[in-house]
């Protein structure tokens, strides 16, 4: 018990003097021991990040690690201290003193070991290279190595002293991540400085067989049409980003006397607007039958060769006179004599054989009114089937654009949307739907279509309008509709 | 059996009720300050002026330096003049500045209506920034509005704080912004302004009305001031007034940056000149 005390303290004063993990001095070990960790790498790995990277604390949201939102909650760490305390260091992280302490013992009641005995007692810490736990004898923490030659790769920057300690180890974690030098804002931008519409926010937008929608955001811009081929699509259209920022204030007024004011809403504990959602959303299961919707046209194969098997001869005119008799048959008898004689079977035979296979790998042509007749090829067979798909339904691009990039409260924005047919097939049933955040207003009567339709402004959840358009012709190829109106920034 | 039927019952009684009680206790416990986190926040907006804006600096991502755009409005006819040279100027309705993100400035107030001859000395501190794109940080600064019931109430003894905070535009209030129906949140004296408005949005300025006068001893005046913080002045030029502009100014398009407006100096630093537009529709 008292040498492993003896140990963590040795390497205590080791982290506190050198700021490298060191191992205590430890018996030889054995050739089979040589790999294996230090029970106390872990802890010095952690101050090694603690003390290099100050990290927030309970107080940082979400939100504020790393992105444009960050609020002032997110501004310290645990150990933060304030501009009105002393000894108050920003971005200085945890010095080492008061750092992270595995153990309950305070190592500096004990005596400062020798640093020429910990220069060969140096640890592997939990962050260094694989490598590094594999060689043997004394091993930095970054990868250097003492006592022996340096069998493996230096991987890190580390310099060593002439005492044989590690001067400002610069490690890479090897286990777990550290988090990246990011600053809050790397792009620049503030999400919550726009205000964008258009686009289709999850969940995505589909359509009920009641022709209504579902999963339709404030901010989503769709059209959705029926194809020549009867499927209902629906496309969404870009999203169009204006720079609006919008500045509330709270305000609390307290005076001498407690009490004594009547003050209006105590809480605001439920937001306002978008995050909440009427329509019903899809099951998860369908129960419902689903029909089918459009039936694929039975695609035949391009050619087929018929398979014409011989007639069956009826009358068979016998040969009334061989004038012409083949050599190959002369001198049989049973051709003659319509005897068979044993001395001819192999002949016989022979010429069998040949008829079947002229009959067989052979085949009858014919030239019937310069027509080719086809061949009877036996056994034939579908060697492959290729099979040509062309696009038979159409397909509607739809584009969203907006005036200008920025625009205060009270200021007129002019919308353009404009769908087109870039399909090969005419659409029909053209709806285009736009729905329109908190922050933008309809201005009554501002929208015109180049094309027919029909147009219905909706109250939807965020307190504004739910545009749809439902274009009333039939949009063939190449055709677009080009709809404008107008918001006021609110 | 019957007996240990009625044991039974009593038992599941017994911790229904125990079960409610605990439920009611929790509900309508009004000791729940440390929130569903179970912790103390770490910055809240009763903290003394600078605090706030000294812990912003301290943290994520680099604020120091630039010169947020700030636009101070008030009722009609209300005026508002930063402090230049150790003293105010006549002010005007519609203050416009570049202010450091993580001073605090004492600005005055004049010219209250039905307030003849009263004063205010309110303190802003600018605790974050905005992001506008290339161009645009002028035309878009924090906008602060202060209405009749502010003055009147810092005018009658009590202490006003506005913290403005960048709204989050999905959950944005569906009221169109205006003077008139700009109304802020009001907390209770038991909550914490700070923590309302970073549950609504960014919080990015704080204003503390109850100043009346600033103090008649000389050593007093630095602390007063808050060390006078530099500010860039953002002048206004009519679009009907020509083309003219002072030579003394400078013109900056986008955003007002330390680099761009020199080494600060105690009061004003260089002027931003913009065109002249409402803040309002």
């Amino acid at each position: 018990m008292q040498s492993i005390k003896n140990l963590m303290l040795g390497s205590m004063v080791a982290i506190l003097s050198t700021g490298c993990a060191f191992s205590p001095p430890r018996p030889e070990p054995p050739p089979g021991a040589i790999g294996r960790a230090n029970p106390m790498s872990q802890p010095a790995g952690q101050m090694q990040q603690w003390g290099g990277q100050p990290m927030g604390g309970p107080g940082m949201g979400p939100r504020a690690m790393g992105g444009p939102g960050m609020g002032p909650r997110a501004m310290g760490g645990p150990g933060m201290g304030g501009p009105g305390y002393p000894g108050y260091r920003p971005q200085q992280g945890y010095p080492p003193q008061a750092g992270f302490r595995p153990g309950g013992a305070y190592p500096t009641a004990q005596p400062m070991p020798d640093r020429q005995a910990l220069a060969h007692a140096v640890a592997q810490a939990s962050f260094s290279s694989p490598a590094a736990h594999q060689s043997g004898g004394a091993t930095c923490a970054c990868g250097m190595q003492h006592g022996a030659a340096p069998t493996a790769p230096q991987v890190q920057a580390c310099s060593c002293n002439r005492f044989g300690g590690c001067q400002r180890c610069n490690p890479s974690p090897y286990g777990y991540m550290m988090p990246p030098p990011v600053p809050m804002n790397a792009y620049g931008i503030d999400p919550q400085e726009f205000i964008c519409d258009g686009g289709d926010n999850p969940p995505n937008v589909a359509v009920r067989r009641d022709d209504s929608l579902t999963g339709l955001q404030p901010e989503d811009t769709v059209v959705h049409y029926t194809t020549a081929a009867g499927d209902i699509e629906v496309e969404a259209s870009n999203k169009v980003c204006l720079y609006a920022p919008r500045f509330l204030s709270v305000r609390k007024i307290t005076g001498a006397l407690a009490g004594g004011r009547a003050i209006g809403a105590a809480q605001f504990d439920k937001p306002q607007g978008t995050s909440r959602l009427d329509q019903p959303l899809p099951r998860l299961t369908m129960t419902d039958s689903v029909e089918l919707a459009h039936a694929d046209v039975a695609r035949k194969i391009d050619a087929m060769r018929e398979r014409v098997r011989g007639v069956p001869v009826d009358s068979v005119l016998q040969l009334e006179q061989a004038s012409d008799v083949m050599a190959a048959l002369v001198g049989l008898t049973i051709d003659q004599l319509n005897q068979l004689q044993d001395d001819e079977k192999v002949a016989l035979e022979q010429f069998s054989l040949a008829a079947i296979s002229w009959a067989l790998d052979e085949c009858v042509e014919a030239t019937i009114e310069d027509l080719k007749a086809p061949s009877l090829v036996r056994d034939e067979s579908l060697q492959g089937l290729t099979i040509y798909e062309f696009p038979e339904a159409g397909r509607l691009r739809i584009h969203k654009m907006a005036d200008r990039t920025d625009a205060k409260p009270g200021e007129i924005v002019n919308f353009a949307i404009r769908v087109e047919n870039v399909g090969d097939a005419p659409v029909d049933r053209v709806v285009l739907t736009d729905n329109l955040i908190t922050r933008l207003e309809y201005v009554e009567g501002s929208e015109t279509c180049s094309a027919g339709a029909e147009f219905l402004p909706v109250k939807n959840d965020g307190q504004s309008l739910r545009l749809q358009w439902k274009l009333t012709d039939v949009l063939r190829v190449g055709e677009s509709a080009t709809i404008r109106f107008k918001c006021k920034v609110r | 059996m019957a007996y240990g039927n009625a044991r039974s019952l009593g038992f599941a009684c017994c911790i229904t009720a125990l079960l409610v009680m605990l439920h009611e206790a929790n509900a309508a416990d009004p000791s729940d300050y440390l929130g569903k986190t179970g912790r103390h926040r770490l910055l809240t907006g009763d903290m003394p002026p600078g605090y706030l804006g000294q812990a912003r600096l301290a943290g994520r991502g680099f604020v120091n330096g630039y010169f947020q755009p700030v636009a101070l409005t008030g009722p009609k006819g209300t005026r508002f003049s930063l402090t230049r040279n150790g003293g105010y100027s006549e002010g005007s309705e519609i203050l416009q500045a570049g202010l450091l993100v993580g001073s605090v400035y004492r600005f005055q107030v004049t010219r209250i209506p039905l307030m003849e001859g009263a004063e205010l000395y309110p303190t802003l501190e600018v605790i974050d920034r905005t992001y506008p794109p290339p161009g645009l940080a002028t035309r878009y600064p924090i906008v602060i509005h202060l209405d009749q019931e502010d003055l009147e109430s810092a005018l009658a003894g009590k202490m006003v704080t506005r913290v403005i905070y960048l709204e989050d535009p999905e959950t944005a209030v569906p009221m169109q912004q205006t003077p008139v129906t700009n109304r802020p949140v009001e907390v209770a004296e038991y909550q914490d302004a700070l923590a309302v408005a970073d549950r609504l949005g960014r919080p990015v300025a704080i204003v503390r009305i109850g100043s009346l006068a600033p103090p008649r001893t000389p050593a007093l005046m630095p602390g007063f001031f808050f060390g006078f913080p530099t500010w860039a002045p953002i002048e206004t030029v009519s679009q009907n007034a020509g083309r003219t502009r002072p030579q003394t100014a400078v013109t900056v398009p986008g955003q007002v940056q330390q680099q761009q407006l020199g080494a600060p100096s105690q009061d004003a630093g260089p002027t931003v000149t913009v065109t002249d537009q409402p803040l309002f529709k």
